[in-house]
């Protein structure tokens, strides 16, 4: 399969911090590629320098093949590659239905921005909320809105960085059903994530980062059986609490 | 008395208001102070002038074709300008615009000179009574175009679909260019809308001010002393923040000396800023 996103020596410092440091991996079309690594690890790092919030001290970023290292934010955006954030940023001054509305307005017409913007609210639980302002919307909700008003910029690329903290095990299990069918409709997704469970039901590959370094990648058994990941990141207990 | 300065100053509050608005909305959305907003209200007035002197026609009646030169001057001014230091830091958005003051003021001194120019229009010798309060028209009239003005841009920022895009740049740059919306295109509109309102406030002063080309020094100082006291950002605070200044230039002004109203203004600012550093309306930083 052809890689969709590249990341080639990527390297992130602040002030003294190394907090990506020659970093490559790939993303192959199509597949839920899961970044883990414990807290520090320069996970969310990564995101920002794919999406362009940051701008990288050394490497380089390839979209399709072609370097996206100096393309703005919005011109990423454009290219087809989308994120979430850790922490969801509603545009809370608008109602629910007019911040994914506003944003599918940028490429459609308003009967077609209208129609998607809809649809995508049903499709992620959020329409009886329509019509709030986002500054109310609960806290849980606020991620699947994050997670609609990407969707309707057609992103090719998804990079959901933390989408199921703080989630309920139910929660948890529609939202790893909702991730999968969101893959299933053709997009590539970086799943950055701490619950073990949902990486696991949906991810087809690992990439581990620690300190800001590439610790390992490969299959999720693989990895999560190997000594360097379990010192690092899960901890001796993981696997006996996933025996218990 | 009392009653007659309190409404002098609620009506040329609302003129304070409308600088101040045009000032925020571009505060809001770009995060930048405009320091040639003055000088757009200058631009304006002689646009009205000139308008008014070619045709004939009373200036309010030339609102709609001076507020499109306005609009067309902002949206030059930023091609031009402004677009090329868009997200350099904020100080250098200070410097141009500072710069931009001067050459403005240098312009229009070379193509009309430095000399004062009047705008006669029949309204200016109306009286309009309330009981014992009687207010200029051309006053009254500048306070009714602020009221329309103001609730015009709140409805074009509620209602419309670029006026959504223009509040979701203002809340999260970051996020919305993230989200591929047209933030240059909306840093545009607004640095032009702010130009307009300042334009429009110097047609409504044309019939009360002499026209030239020093005239928007003063009318800039009060307009950011305004802004900062009503929340920047805020369109609310800049209305409210325009009709307190206009009342205490006005009551300093017919009871003590009219020299000493701005420093009135200025200890209201003060006074504000202690108890609510982000101003009356405002919401403090925001985390990006």
């Amino acid at each position: 399969m052809a890689a969709i996103l590249e990341l080639k020596d990527l390297c992130k410092s602040f002030g003294g911090v190394h907090a990506v440091n020659h970093v490559s991996f790939k993303i192959e079309k199509g597949e839920i590629l899961g970044l883990i690594g414990p807290n520090g690890s320069g996970k969310s790092t990564c995101v920002n320098l794919i999406s362009g919030v940051y701008k990288a001290d050394g490497g380089d970023v390839l979209f399709e093949g072609k370097s996206v290292i100096r393309t703005s934010i919005a011109g990423r955006s454009r290219m087809g590659i989308g994120r979430t954030f850790q922490s969801p940023k509603p545009f809370t001054g608008l109602t629910v239905f007019d911040s994914v509305y506003t944003i599918a307005m940028q490429t459609r017409s308003y009967k077609e921005a209208s129609k998607i913007s809809g649809e995508i609210l049903e499709q992620m639980g959020l329409s009886q909320y329509e019509k709030m302002r986002c500054e109310k919307l609960p806290i849980e909700k606020r991620k699947w809105l994050d997670m609609a008003r990407v969707l309707v910029t057609r992103p090719r690329v998804l990079l959901l960085d933390e989408v199921m903290a703080g989630l309920n095990p139910n929660e948890i299990d529609e939202s790893v059903a909702l991730v999968r069918r969101v893959n299933k409709s053709g997009i590539t997704v970086l799943f950055i994530e701490h619950v073990m469970k949902a990486v696991i039901k949906l991810c087809s590959r690992l990439v581990v980062l620690n300190d800001g370094r590439l610790l390992t990648s490969g299959d999720p058994d693989t990895v999560m059986n190997d000594p360097k990941v379990i010192a690092a990141y899960l901890g001796r207990g993981y696997h006996h609490a996933e025996n218990d | 008395m009392l009653a007659q300065s309190i409404f002098n100053g609620l009506v040329m509050g609302g003129v304070y208001a409308l600088i101040a608005v045009g000032l925020t909305i571009i505060f809001g959305v770009m995060k930048v102070i405009n320091f040639a907003q003055g000088e757009c209200l200058m631009l304006g007035m002689y646009a009205a002038w000139a308008l008014h002197r070619a045709t004939g026609l009373s200036p309010y009646i030339l609102i709609v074709p001076v507020m499109t030169v306005m609009f067309l001057i902002g949206q030059f001014i930023f091609s031009l300008v402004i677009n090329p230091i868009v997200g350099r830091p904020p100080t250098d958005f200070v410097v141009v615009t500072m710069g931009l003051a001067f050459v403005l003021v240098s312009v229009i001194q070379l193509i009309f000179s430095p000399t004062y120019q009047t705008v006669v229009t029949t309204a200016k010798n109306i009286t309009i009574r309330l009981g014992s309060v009687s207010l200029g028209t051309p006053r009254v009239i500048a306070c009714g175009v602020m009221i329309a003005a103001v609730l015009a841009v709140r409805l074009f920022l509620k209602k419309t679909d670029v006026g959504r895009a223009m509040r979701a740049t203002a809340e999260n740059l970051e996020v919305a260019q993230m989200l591929g919306v047209n933030t240059r295109r909306n840093f545009a509109l607004a640095f032009a809308l702010g130009v307009t309102m300042a334009g429009l406030s110097g047609l409504l002063l044309t019939p009360i001010y002499y026209v030239f080309p020093n005239v928007g020094m003063p009318f800039k100082t009060i307009s950011m002393v305004i802004v900062v006291l009503g929340g920047l950002g805020s369109i609310g605070g800049a209305v409210l923040g325009g009709l307190i200044a206009g009342v205490v230039e006005a009551v300093l002004g017919a009871y003590i000396s009219p020299d000493l109203a701005p420093a009135g203004i200025f200890l209201i600012l003060i006074l504000v800023l202690a108890f609510r550093p982000e101003g009356m309306f405002g919401k403090g930083a925001r985390k990006a």
